[in-house]
């Protein structure tokens, strides 16, 4: 029964305590921080706050709040003459929110001016992208939007996964934004292949000195277009032979012999006793003639060429059937359907300023 | 076999149209122009008459069949000066190329008809001679020269003179030029041709020096 009362008595106390005191979560702890910073609890409040930004998972602060965190700790050390430590959390904040600004009605003006210093030291560019894009290739209708800390000069490239730069998307200086353009392209104007790549926007400092680079990883796929076949090559039935064959040589020179022989010989047999004129040796003759000079000339193997020049031009024109096919290929895919689903933003600081 | 049996048999024979036989019309017209030698043997003297001819033919191709006449006329006379008499030759053949799926053969061809020719000088001495026939086209040069033999072979006859046919052949043979890019087409040719009246009581030898030109495709 003891054991029952106890149980109750457990549970009734968990659920009548106060709130702030059953746990220590993030955004209690910034609460609890900001009422000790105003208070001037300075190592109170350090101590919430950097508590609250330790805090990972599910339970960490959203970025709002982490801004408000990074803003007070940044003050709080800074009134406890800890520069250092007071820069480090500002270069945080600037990192976390480019653009932010310290309210003057909270924070005095030394504490807002550094903030405004090291804000315009730390070269910052955060990204802000769609998860999921999808345009037509060869239309400039993929448009991150890039947000600098401060004036300074960017690359923005959309690389490989191996490093290698498909396309440069900008080269410059950014002030306080830019938006970028990209229309699916490489560098060479052909259409980019499906895959995984990255936007990798690369802060300089002085000198062209990579700063920070920040590579956000998309995963592009191109949705398959139409093409159109290739036209096959000229059937071997339309094309013409280009070396005589045998047969019409063989043909000149046998029927030659025989019609030219036959007209030379055969009359004295069909035409017994008769007194001829020797003109049908002449006209047979010719007709022999005629057919060694038609071996001659077609005798196998000899070129043929105008059923080379005839094939030559069917030949063109298959070419230039397939090099059609080939622009209107490239042409749709061109055109293709590209989706970009963009992934986690990563950074990566080369030196501190 | 008689010989008249065995020359149907063999028209007959190359009617049998070819497997491949398309149907591919062709038609070929000629002039002729020719110098005729005829020498007129009788056991007791022979003459030679001279003369010229002029003439058509034409012929008419429906795919393995061929449908060709011949018509020449002109004068001939001995050449001692003694009065001049017509010579007037008619030819009719029904053709067929019965080997024309074989290209080594495609240009044999047979044949048969009548074959009329007439002697006119007061009065009219015609000799009607049914012929069988074969004959070989061969190109020379492909698309422009051809070459041709044929041999004939009388299988019956008549003469109106009273006296029996004996016997009948002939062989011809000549030289074709297309002119290029052209339906035209000029050539030359020999002809003879022997015919007998029974018992060689008179035989009469006809050489054709003949120059023709025509069209056709």
């Amino acid at each position: 029964m003891s054991r029952y009362r106890s149980i109750l008595v457990a549970v009734t106390l968990w659920l009548i305590w106060p709130a702030g005191l059953r746990s220590q979560e993030p955004a209690s702890l910034l609460t609890r921080a900001v009422d000790a910073y105003r208070e001037l609890d300075l190592s109170t409040a350090a101590g919430f706050l950097r508590r609250a930004l330790a805090e990972t998972g599910a339970d960490s602060l959203a970025t709002a709040e982490r801004v408000r965190a990074l803003s007070y700790l940044g003050a709080t050390e800074f009134l406890r003459d800890n520069g250092d430590s007071s820069e480090a959390a500002f270069r945080r904040l600037v990192i976390v929110d480019p653009r932010h600004v310290l309210d003057e009605l909270i924070f005095p003006p030394e504490i807002t001016s550094l903030f405004a210093r090291v804000k315009r030291d730390t070269k910052v560019v955060q990204v802000k992208i769609p998860d999921v894009a999808r345009f037509r290739t060869g239309e400039p209708e993929y448009r991150p939007q890039l947000v600098a800390s401060s004036f300074h000069r960017i690359v923005a490239t959309v690389d490989r996964s191996d490093g290698t730069s498909v396309r440069q998307l900008f080269e410059g200086l950014i002030g306080d934004s830019l938006e970028l353009e990209w229309d699916g392209l490489t560098s060479q104007g052909t259409s980019i292949a499906g895959g995984r790549y990255y936007l990798r926007v690369e802060s300089q400092g002085a000198g062209g000195r990579a700063t920070r680079v920040l590579r956000v990883p998309l995963e592009i796929r191109v949705q398959p277009v139409d093409t159109v076949g290739h036209p096959a090559a000229p059937a071997d039935s339309l094309l013409l032979p280009e070396r005589r064959e045998g047969g019409p040589g063989m043909e000149a020179l046998v029927g030659g012999l025989v019609a030219g022989v036959g007209v030379a010989l055969l009359p004295s047999l069909v035409a017994r006793d008769a007194d001829l004129s020797g003109g049908r040796i002449a006209v047979g003759g010719t007709i022999a003639i005629a057919g060694v000079i038609g071996f001659l000339t077609q005798r196998p193997g000899r070129p043929i060429p105008e059923n080379i020049e005839g094939n030559e031009a069917l030949w063109q024109a298959w070419r230039l059937e397939v090099d059609r096919a080939v622009q209107e290929n490239e042409r749709r895919r061109l055109r293709a359907m590209l989706v970009v689903q963009a992934g986690v933003p990563t950074a990566v600081d080369l030196e501190r300023p | 076999m008689s010989r008249t049996a065995l020359a149907l048999l063999l028209v007959g024979g190359a009617l049998v149209p070819s497997g491949d036989a398309v149907a591919q019309s062709r038609f070929q017209v000629r002039g002729l122009v020719s110098v005729p030698g005829v020498e007129r043997a009788q056991p007791a003297s022979t003459a030679q008459l001279n003369g010229t001819t002029i003439g058509l033919s034409g012929a008419f191709r429906f795919s393995f069949l061929e449908l060709a006449a011949r018509y020449m006329q002109g004068s001939i006379k001995q050449s001692q000066g003694s009065s001049s008499q017509d010579l007037v030759e008619g030819e009719l053949q029904i053709r067929a190329r019965p080997l024309r799926a074989i290209r080594a053969l495609r240009g044999f061809w047979v044949g048969f008809g009548p074959h009329a020719r007439s002697y006119v000088e007061g009065g009219t001495e015609r000799w009607l001679i049914w012929e069988a026939r074969a004959g070989l086209d061969a190109w020379l040069l492909s698309g422009s020269l051809t070459a041709s033999l044929e041999l004939a072979l009388g299988v019956a006859g008549s003469v109106n003179s009273g006296v029996a046919f004996g016997s009948a052949s002939g062989v011809e043979g000549g030289v074709d030029f297309r002119i290029p890019r052209t339906p035209l087409f000029v050539g030359i040719a020999y002809r003879v041709d022997q015919m007998s009246l029974e018992g060689d009581s008179r035989t009469d030898t006809v050489e054709h020096f003949l120059f023709r030109a025509g069209f056709g495709r």
